[in-house]
């Protein structure tokens, strides 16, 4: 997975399509509850959320407590380990478990505000290109065009060492490698509802052509939105692990899985645990967002879910 | 054709051009240099020297002229680090990277066609299930860590590998692995959605029944037919290691290469090697992006000039 | 660019199996690559590293750190207060022929003080300020004041052959006179070097070795576990018992905290004093570094330093008399502001973390403070208005093995680190430093020594261990200084 360029070209390329088939025939709900995976990535995310949301009335620790004596214990299950720290300790006596749970705390956020702030911004973008057109539509194209083919991370590494890495930087950095899919999505949808019938027809009937699109706009860019900032959201958990994990990103005393393996690695060898159990909740959560993603983009293309039922037709045959 | 390249070689230089801007900004106006690139302890003589020596006296734009005109010509100074030419250093490095690139895009490649097509065979089916779930596991597995599992698994409990550095091919292949599995792992899915199209398309059903062996049939006919979105997601992929992917897997195995440099530069506040490095690999992808493109309008003449 | 490219991708075909190595060449892993290989350039662990088995000194040092004779005939002596003079062993050629003379000797001390070649080296030599050669073993150095350790310095200056140290290609390819000899530099990647055979110090042991550099501690070590090398450098404590031999020595490494004499909570005495009693020292030796520590004994200094006071120890951890002294000094539940870094030194941030652990305990409020490197400088160095922290945490080296170089540092008030503007202080150290006679030296290092400690200008913690992890097959003898000489180990 790339760090910091995104991967969601694909979405972008969607059709535009009649709003009714973008939505699933019996709700949301009972598609998902049909998609296994797809459900079982729900609810992972779903547990993260109340983790990240509770994790100082769950964790049973301060994560930032330490207790030099005992460093470095194993987890319950070994010898040596204990129920105070279910766990283990790393290598300064803090307890892994508290760690790991406020860790959500910055992976679910550090995703969620960059979805945001890129998705807000390049919705913005992709809106004025492809309202006004012409002159102002081939600059934002342009700017987009190029920007996509900078060097994304090493680009961001640079910004990072001028600023110096905090956890506000990340985001900014982050966002501003993102904008761009979230913005030739919106185009794209914009330019493809310009040339539908209903609007042209509105058009020469005197209707005002923003009032048509915006009516009609939104909830056809609601779906691919959702599914791309899912994508999106996927990539930046992963992105802020890995810059922590170099140092760059989330500075202690506060906690992140990335910088959690980052300092465990050096234990590695003694004390498997402080870079196991990080390195499996990045993935677990990484895993869970996908499912749903790709869930959300089966549902919610109308060529994908007919391939779909026509395989499982196909196959029930 | 020939107007074809000129209008992508103008996209790539207004790409390096921006590059130059961007860096010159946060270097020269949001960051002081001479703060944020000279050690705390360079006394006050060395301060005025490395004032001068970028001209900070001048005026802003004819700082940006010099600026330009230096990178022009690929002068970037001297490493503060090293206190040798960045460019040397680069020159130095720059082949491991482009190594281990070629490495890993080769091996995703050769991994992702076959895993690909034996999915494709029978959608929904246990292999294709089980091909589906690799690759969602390899999309969601921090690439640091995978590292990391590799280095213990492969180099220290079973002793097949060498945990790190470079030198023989031995050396390569983790490294390589790990900058392969995500790539490989989205290329699959192409793999396998394009070959699902292309075995249902009609051609193949009147062929299976003329009695064509179905290895032939999907191995040259159909797979044939795949040949071009396969080859655009994996240009795509190359491009995408290229402009900084490798820098994580240059760490973890130390692996003397770019991506390594630029976090040591990172380390010793060497601001002056990491924007060189930026550069270059500005450079390089553009001048990748240039290839594929010259590469896919001559297998497929009918690709646009579009605002990819 | 494109013949690089091309020979990369040979040496990655061809050299499918690890190089055939010898069975007495050996790998030795150090944790940063030498920026050059100029001995006389850069102030840099990695470049020490390499150069030490391929130059010579005037002196040396046994494993504990004693002076003694390395390609200089006898001591040095001083003739006159600012000249000292060395004879040189006859007969020593550099590995290209050159001999090894007292023209060599002097055109070195010309060469590291030429404000041309702007030396990083300068603070271990400032007080050089030129060289003679008398005859053809004899030589005259001279310094600019009074330099009672010349030759504790001399320990660190490297001999160079005066006609190959000016061509282009020296820094690249150094030549020297010692033990081994330069064969390579794959920049990133490797050093190479071998035996001299015609060394005058006779056959040597190891044929050859091969130094790579991994600057991750973790990645170092999985290394040596894999059997790949046969010495790393900064093993973590916690993995001596996993690797197939430890060799772990006391080093010139002293953690301490600054304490603020001039204002602030700290400027009381009792305050000061009571952040001593607060800290379990031989917890924080056992726990934390595993028993790779010693807790230091209130001076700053180590037994073998000159200027070490026999008759001071360190403060006892008696946690019950901090709170006694706090709440004399009516600081009972005062704030304190700790100032440290991250990653520069062993443990630095538990270190630190710990220490403010142990002071809260005492009843204070402790506001810990860890910057980036750059940050904490700005913090460390002594500012115009004269305005510090109460608590710095800082590593003193001490590669001389003197008191100067670490009073000068951090308890002159003049010094850079100083936290204190004691008119004494500063008076004693600067006699000291020009001080010919060595007795009446000494007696004023244990005063000033004797003062810091009863004032309690630094909080004293420990001495801690270098430690390098060894294959099975290595033998060798770790050294106080730090220092891998590759003449001193053997293979089996």
């Amino acid at each position: 997975m790339s760090i910091v360029e995104s991967d969601s070209a694909a979405v972008t390329d969607a059709p535009i399509v009649p709003i009714s088939d973008t939505h699933p025939a019996g709700g949301y709900w009972a598609d998902l509850r049909a998609d296994t995976p797809g459900l079982i990535g729900a609810i992972c995310l779903g547990i993260l959320l109340f983790i990240a949301v509770f994790a100082p009335l769950i964790a049973p620790h301060d994560p930032a407590a330490q207790n030099i004596i005992a460093r470095l214990q194993p987890p319950i299950w070994m010898d040596g380990g204990t129920w105070n720290h279910l766990l283990g300790t790393d290598h300064l006596g803090r307890d892994v478990l508290s760690r790991l749970l406020h860790g959500s705390r910055i992976s679910l956020f550090v995703g969620f505000a960059t979805v945001l702030v890129a998705g807000s911004f390049g919705v913005l973008m992709g809106l004025i290109s492809g309202y006004a057109g012409g002159r102002t539509d081939q600059w934002i194209t342009g700017f987009i065009d190029t920007q996509v083919a900078f060097p994304g991370l090493l680009l961001a590494l640079l910004i990072l060492a001028v600023i110096g890495p905090s956890m506000t930087t990340v985001i900014v950095v982050l966002a501003l490698n993102g904008w761009m899919v979230y913005a030739r999505l919106t185009r794209s949808v914009v330019l493809g509802l310009r040339q539908t019938a209903f609007v042209e027809a509105a058009e020469l009937l005197g209707c005002r052509t923003g009032r048509i699109l915006i009516r009609h706009l939104l909830p056809n860019l609601a779906a691919p939105l959702l599914t791309l900032g899912t994508l999106e959201f996927a990539r930046i958990v992963l992105a802020e692990a890995a810059l922590s994990f170099l140092g760059l990103g989330v500075q202690p005393p506060a906690t992140s899985w990335g910088l959690d393996v980052a300092q465990g690695k050096d234990y590695m060898f003694r004390a498997w645990w402080l870079v196991t159990f990080p390195g499996l909740a990045i993935a677990f959560t990484v895993l869970a967002i996908n499912l749903i993603a790709s869930w959300l983009r089966v549902t919610t293309d109308p060529v994908e879910r007919e391939k779909r039922f026509a395989r499982r037709f196909g196959a029930a045959k | 054709m020939s107007r074809f390249v000129l209008n992508r070689l103008w996209q790539g230089v207004i790409v390096v051009l921006s590059v130059v801007v961007v860096v010159f900004i946060l270097t020269r106006l949001i960051g002081d240099p001479v703060r944020v690139m000279l050690p705390l302890e360079a006394t006050a003589e060395q301060r005025a020297a490395f004032e001068a020596q970028l001209g900070l006296d001048r005026p802003i734009f004819e700082q940006f002229l010099t600026y330009v005109r230096d990178v022009a010509v690929l002068d970037f100074g001297e490493s503060l680090w090293q206190r040798r030419p960045v460019l040397e250093i680069i020159i130095e490095r720059a082949p491991a990277t482009l190594v281990l690139t070629f490495a890993a895009i080769g091996l995703a490649v050769a991994l992702a066609v076959p895993l690909g097509v034996v999915a494709a065979l029978r959608p929904e089916g246990i292999v294709d299930r089980i091909v589906v779930v690799i690759s969602l596991l390899g999309l969601s597995i921090p690439q640091f860590w995978l590292g990391l599992l590799f280095i213990v698994l492969f180099s220290l409990t079973l002793g097949w590998l060498p945990t790190s550095g470079a030198g023989g091919l031995d050396h390569l292949v983790l490294p390589a692995l790990t900058l392969a599995l995500p790539a490989m792992t989205r290329l699959v899915m192409v793999v396998r959605s394009t070959m699902i199209d292309e075995l249902n398309a009609q051609y193949v059903k009147v062929l299976r029944a003329k009695g064509m062996l179905p290895w032939r049939v999907v191995g040259v006919h159909a797979l044939r037919n795949s040949a071009v979105p396969i080859l655009t997601i994996a240009g795509w992929e190359l491009i995408r290691i290229v402009s900084g992917y490798t820098v994580v897997v240059e760490t973890v195995f130390a692996w003397p290469g770019l991506g390594l440099t630029a976090i040591q530069a990172i380390e010793r506040q060497d601001l002056i090697l990491l924007q060189a490095i930026v550069f270059v690999t500005a450079i390089m992808v553009v001048v990748l992006n240039l290839m594929l493109d010259i590469v896919y309008k001559a297998i497929d003449p009918r690709i646009e000039m579009s605002a990819k | 660019m494109r013949s690089q490219f091309v020979s990369w991708c040979v040496a990655a075909i061809v050299a499918i199996t690890p190089m055939a190595a010898w069975a007495n060449d050996i790998t030795i892993v150090i944790g940063s690559e030498p920026t050059t290989l100029d001995p006389h350039a850069a102030d840099d662990g990695g470049e020490k590293a390499v150069n030490d088995n391929i130059f010579d000194t005037l002196m040396v040092r046994d494993t504990e750190g004693n002076l003694g004779l390395g390609i200089a005939s006898a001591w040095p002596t001083q003739i006159d207060a600012n000249t000292w003079e060395f004879t040189i062993e006859p007969g020593i050629m550099f590995h290209n022929g050159e001999p090894l003379n007292a023209e060599a000797v002097a055109f070195s001390v010309e060469r590291m003080i030429d404000p041309e070649l702007n030396s990083e080296q300068l603070s271990y030599f400032s007080t050089l300020s030129g060289a003679q050669a008398i005859d053809d073993l004899t030589v005259h150095i001279t310094t600019s004041g009074p330099d009672p350790i010349l030759p504790a310095r001399m320990y660190y200056f490297m001999i160079v052959p005066p006609e190959a140290s000016q061509s282009e290609g020296f820094a690249q390819a150094p030549i020297g006179s010692g033990p081994y000899r330069f064969v390579s530099w794959d920049r990133g990647n490797q050093i190479v070097l071998e035996a001299d055979p015609d060394y005058r110090g006779g056959a040597l042991d190891v044929t050859g070795v091969t130094y790579r550099f991994i600057e991750e501690p973790g990645t170092r070590l999985s290394t040596l576990l894999a059997g790949e090398v046969d010495l790393v450098t900064n093993l973590l404590p916690e993995f001596m018992g996993q690797v197939p031999q430890a060799a772990s020595m006391r080093s010139l490494e002293h953690p301490m905290v600054l304490l603020n004499h001039d204002g602030g909570i700290t400027a009381d005495t009792r305050v000061r004093q009571a952040l001593n009693y607060a800290i379990d020292k031989e917890a924080l030796a056992s726990a934390l570094f595993e028993g790779q520590a010693q807790v230091e004994a209130g001076q700053l200094l180590g037994p073998t330093y000159f200027g070490y006071n026999e008759d001071i120890s360190a403060y006892p951890y008696d946690p019950d008399r901090a709170r006694e002294l706090l709440a004399e000094a009516g600081a009972a539940d005062g704030q304190i502001t700790l100032v440290s870094t991250s990653g520069r030194w062993l443990k630095d941030r538990e270190l630190t973390e710990v220490i403010g652990g142990y002071w809260s305990a005492i009843g204070l409020d402790v506001d810990v403070q860890i910057y980036e490197f750059d940050e904490y400088l700005q913090r460390l160095f002594r500012s115009e208005d004269g305005q510090r922290s109460d608590a710095i945490f800082i590593v003193s080296g001490n590669e001389l093995l003197d008191a100067d170089r670490s009073f000068s540092a951090y308890l002159a008030p003049s010094g850079f680190g100083a936290s204190n503007s004691i008119p004494q202080m500063e008076d004693w150290i600067t006699a000291a430093r020009t001080e010919i006679d060595l007795d009446r030296r000494q007696a004023i290092y244990e005063d000033v020594v004797e003062y810091a400690h009863e004032e309690a200008l630094l909080t004293f913690l420990l001495n801690i261990n270098n430690i390098w992890g060894m294959s099975e097959r290595l033998s060798w003898e770790p050294r106080v200084d730090g220092k891998m000489f590759v003449s001193t180990m053997s293979v089996e």
